[in-house]
């Protein structure tokens, strides 16, 4: 017991002695990141189950992780590790406030440039390019701009899958894509699906073309035959000669 | 939307229309007893889950997700809630008796 002690006394003094502590990695502070999170997380729910106000909730995170996140993006700008540190920044990066948030959609937008500059053709973009491709229908542009700007400049299979959908996704859907805008579109569903068949966008994106074709205002979908919870069997088109509501729905 | 769809499905109980769901609850016990609760009488098509057959098919991302079709088959409206969908569907049967006469 005596030689364990002294044992542990040493090595806490040799841990206070050593010099600096290696250098910080992004894997090391990813995972660091996401524990402090889920502790965050679960301190929050606590509070609110409480009844803690609002505004006296444990602050998230994110903000002791901001600068050490930016130090490693500075360290060596041209690196895959300073992209990848630049993206993280950009994904979680907020203010503390609305006022604060306002303040900083400029830098988040220089930041963003910043990593396009410097790391256009680099795999690690694909969560930027799914998230850029999913909410297309609500902010086109600049989704818009950025997915073509990565369609020209990278050829990672992992980002193009994401260009491929987004891209395809506006020209289907946007009501502001011209015919050969749309024809465009379908072009490049075709493609996603043709050449990617396995990636999650092209199975995102199965459900887009059976829309364009058959969902528009004046198209007759094609019937289909089901069962309700019964087990009772019916067709759509046991009800043609009535005005139908369809409602996709669940009480979940 | 529950309340809105059964003050629908009451008013027309007697004209040629019907509301049917594409439902995407999991729990087929929690679903009949919920229809109860909330005086659901509509029939709908089972999918057990939100990637069933026919959400998946028709590319549904977003619940509830609303077509309404005229007497033909066709597609008239989408997305209509509350007094627009009430009004799309009122237009659609209007239609039909200017047919009929």
């Amino acid at each position: 017991m005596q030689v364990h002690r002294f044992a542990l006394l040493l090595l806490c003094a040799s841990a206070m002695l050593l010099p600096a502590q290696a250098p910080e990695t992004l894997d090391v502070l990813n995972t660091e990141y996401t524990k402090a999170q889920a502790t965050w997380m679960e301190a929050v729910t606590a509070a609110r189950k409480a009844g803690t106000a609002r505004e006296a909730l444990p602050a998230s995170p994110v903000f002791d992780f901001l600068p050490r996140f930016r130090a490693l993006a500075e360290k060596a700008p041209a690196s895959e590790e300073s992209g990848r540190a630049l993206l993280w920044i950009y994904q979680n990066e907020r203010g503390r406030d609305a006022a604060e948030n306002q303040k900083l959609a400029a830098a988040k937008e220089a930041l963003l440039n910043q990593l396009l500059d410097n790391h256009a053709g680099a795999a690690f973009l694909a969560p930027l390019a799914r998230t850029l491709a999913r909410t297309i229908s609500y902010g086109e542009e600049p989704n818009l701009r950025i997915l073509k700007l990565l369609a020209a400049k990278n050829q990672t299979a992992q980002v193009r899958t994401w260009v491929l959908f987004g891209l395809g996704a506006w020209g289907l859907e946007s009501e502001k894509a011209s015919p050969e805008e749309k024809a465009e579109g379908r072009r490049l569903i075709e493609e996603l699906i043709a050449q990617h068949p396995d990636s999650e966008a092209a199975k995102a994106s199965s459900g887009m073309l059976f829309a364009a074709d058959h969902l528009k205002l004046g198209d007759t979908p094609p019937d289909f035959e089901t069962t309700d919870v019964d087990g009772v069997a019916f067709k759509l088109s046991d009800y043609r000669g009535k005005v139908v509501v369809l409602d996709f729905w669940g009480f979940w | 939307m529950i309340p809105d769809e059964k003050a629908l499905v009451q008013r027309l109980a007697t004209e040629p229309f019907a509301l049917i769901g594409i439902n995407t609850d999991s729990d087929k016990d929690v679903y009949r007893k919920k229809c109860i609760e909330h005086g659901v009488t509509w029939r709908s098509s089972w999918q057990g889950s939100t990637r069933g057959p026919i959400p998946t098919l028709w590319n549904v991302s977003g619940y509830p997700t609303i077509f309404v079709l005229d007497a033909t088959g066709k597609i008239r409206a989408k997305d209509v809630r509350g007094k627009a969908l009430d009004a799309a569907v009122e237009k659609l049967l209007a239609e039909m008796k200017a047919v009929k006469n």
